[in-house]
């Protein structure tokens, strides 16, 4: 499986169509950095999707966002390719 | 009479910058020539005292001399802003409200008479005491709003202390009680109110950096968002003194972080609510949520472990609610706290209200919308703590259509746009069965 492309992708597609959007998807889109395509509820939402979906697909129930993400020096939401990296660091572990 | 020492700081306060309002500066001296113009206008039009004039406006030099001016001559005013457009017709009906004075964004003024005759219960006791009011709207229990009927006189009494000049931004407007608060605090004291539309942390940044700003209220989730996205890194904060936080519950974690990047900004808590006005506070330390609460005119105690609070400033009574006060005239917060000594921690509402980064879901007023859905059979709403933004909005669905997850969300989301509040459209959708959903509705029953 393809975090990217068969995680990631999806859930910004629904969010990005359901919002009426504007944002260029790729591996450099910046999530929640400096340039920030969501605001804090749209954020919310994307990362539930997120977990649905890695749910839907590996039958693993990850929490994404723990109070201690706050300690975190660098942001794992910075963009897509941090995030895949982030997300595939968790499944690892599960 | 009522606003002589707002007008006396004005006046000695000229030159300095009263307003940085969506990057534009004006002056004391524009604030007193605004408020003449605002009285003049009340006595061309012949706005007697003790009616009631909604006074529709974003905060502006000319909207604050009309506040004043509103004051001055014995008036209860409704303040309405855009965020509230679609209950305006509401909060027009409910209050009474005799004229209404809109004020748009290039300064220029409407005026009209509305079908209200400013007569309410309520009222009298302004009427008798031959003072000024102010009407407040919250949301109620089941989505309706509840308008608290203030007495202005009280409200002002709180400011006759002069406060320290500062540069202070606010993201709360006329129609709150926080922001009301806000706007006395500054203009009491010379100091100089900032807004902002934009309210990422990267943008509201830049204005502290752009502005010198001193004093910054935040949420919670805007201080979560703010450590999440980094764009602290990115800005001159050194004028900075405090960062004030309040209106949903700060968790421990976020609290910590943000004292070990900045240990040298004074981090306040603040509780305040529309009944009750704004209280002085003082945290226990820097990285602690206990709190003492109180100051002049403000009495606590704990009962069942909620908090009541007897207060000065406390509203008359609602309009259209009943009074929710103790027979010793205590008003019940329904905000669990837990007590050491003079200090509390609050622990958050002891109901079913859903605090979204401050704002309140009902989840009865969810529940009720999406049963207009199609194809929805029953629905159960309620909260799950979230590290982002305290709480989120959960709804489990019993639908009849066959839909998979992502279909049924989809067709919800593209119901609920432009009908419901964005935050109210539920962040987390599950469907389940019909067993499944009466076991939810028995448990919300016994509690």
């Amino acid at each position: 499986m393809d975090i990217i492309n068969d995680i990631i992708y999806p859930v910004l597609e629904e969010i990005k169509e359901d919002d009426d959007a504007e944002f260029e998807i790729s591996p450099t889109l910046e999530i929640y950095g400096d340039q920030s395509i969501f605001d804090s509820i749209s954020l919310v939402r994307f990362i539930v999707n997120l977990q649905d979906r890695i749910l839907e697909l590996t039958d693993k129930d990850i929490i994404l966002v723990s109070s201690d993400i706050m300690k975190k020096s660098n942001s794992p939401f910075k963009n897509v390719t941090i995030l895949a990296e982030y997300i595939g660091g968790l499944l690892e572990n599960e | 009479m009522f606003i002589d020492f707002l007008l006396e700081t004005a006046n000695k306060n000229k030159d300095n910058d009263a307003f940085v309002l969506n990057d534009k500066k004006s002056t004391y001296a524009e604030l007193l020539s605004d408020y003449n113009k605002a009285v003049k206008f009340i006595e061309d039009n012949q706005i007697l005292p003790n009616t009631t004039v909604a006074l529709e406006s974003d905060f502006s030099s000319l909207s604050t001399g009309f506040l004043f001016a509103l004051i001055e001559n014995q008036n209860i005013i409704v303040p309405l802003t855009r965020a509230v457009a679609n209950k305006k017709n509401d909060f027009l009906a409910i209050s009474k409200a005799q004229y209404l004075i809109s004020i748009k964004d290039d300064n220029t003024i409407e005026f009209s008479f509305l079908d209200g005759d400013s007569n309410h219960e309520i009222y009298n006791t302004l009427k008798e005491r031959k003072h000024p009011g102010i009407v407040f709207f919250s949301s109620g229990s089941t989505g309706e709003s509840k308008g608290a009927v203030h007495d202005f006189v009280y409200i002002l009494d709180k400011f006759k202390q002069p406060r320290k000049m500062k540069r202070m931004i606010t993201f709360l407007m006329f129609d709150h009680m926080g922001g009301i608060n806000t706007l006395l605090h500054n203009l009491s004291g010379g100091g100089c109110i900032i807004t902002v539309r934009d309210r990422t942390p990267k943008a509201v940044l830049n204005i502290v950096e752009k502005y010198k700003v001193q004093v910054l209220p935040v949420s919670p989730t805007f201080i979560n968002l703010m450590l999440l996205s980094g764009a602290y890194q990115q800005f001159d904060l050194s004028s900075l003194e405090t960062i004030s936080y309040g209106t949903e519950v700060m968790p421990e974690s976020t609290l910590e972080r943000l004292n070990e990047i900045f240990p040298n900004i004074r981090l306040v808590q603040t509780y305040g609510l529309s009944e009750l006005g704004v209280m002085d506070t003082k945290s226990k330390s820097n990285n602690s949520l206990w709190v003492k609460l109180g100051g002049a005119g403000f009495e606590t105690r704990v009962r069942n472990n909620m908090l009541e609070i007897k207060a000065h400033s406390a509203m008359i009574g609602y309009l259209n609610a009943p009074s929710p006060y103790t027979e010793d005239g205590y008003f019940m917060t329904m905000d669990m706290v837990e007590q050491d000594g003079e200090y509390y921690k609050i622990l958050g509402r002891k109901s079913e209200i859903i605090n979204i980064s401050g704002e309140k879901v009902y989840p009865a007023e969810v529940e009720s919308f999406f049963m207009g859905m199609d194809g929805v059979e029953d629905v159960a709403v309620k909260g799950e703590s979230n590290p982002l933004i305290g709480s989120m909005v959960v709804a489990k669905f019993k639908i009849n259509t066959g839909e998979s997850l992502a279909e049924f969300k989809k067709r919800m989301n593209a119901y609920a746009k432009g009908k419901i509040a964005d935050f109210k459209i539920p962040q987390k959708v599950r469907l389940v069965t019909d067993e499944e959903i009466h076991s939810i509705r028995l448990k919300k029953d016994r509690k």
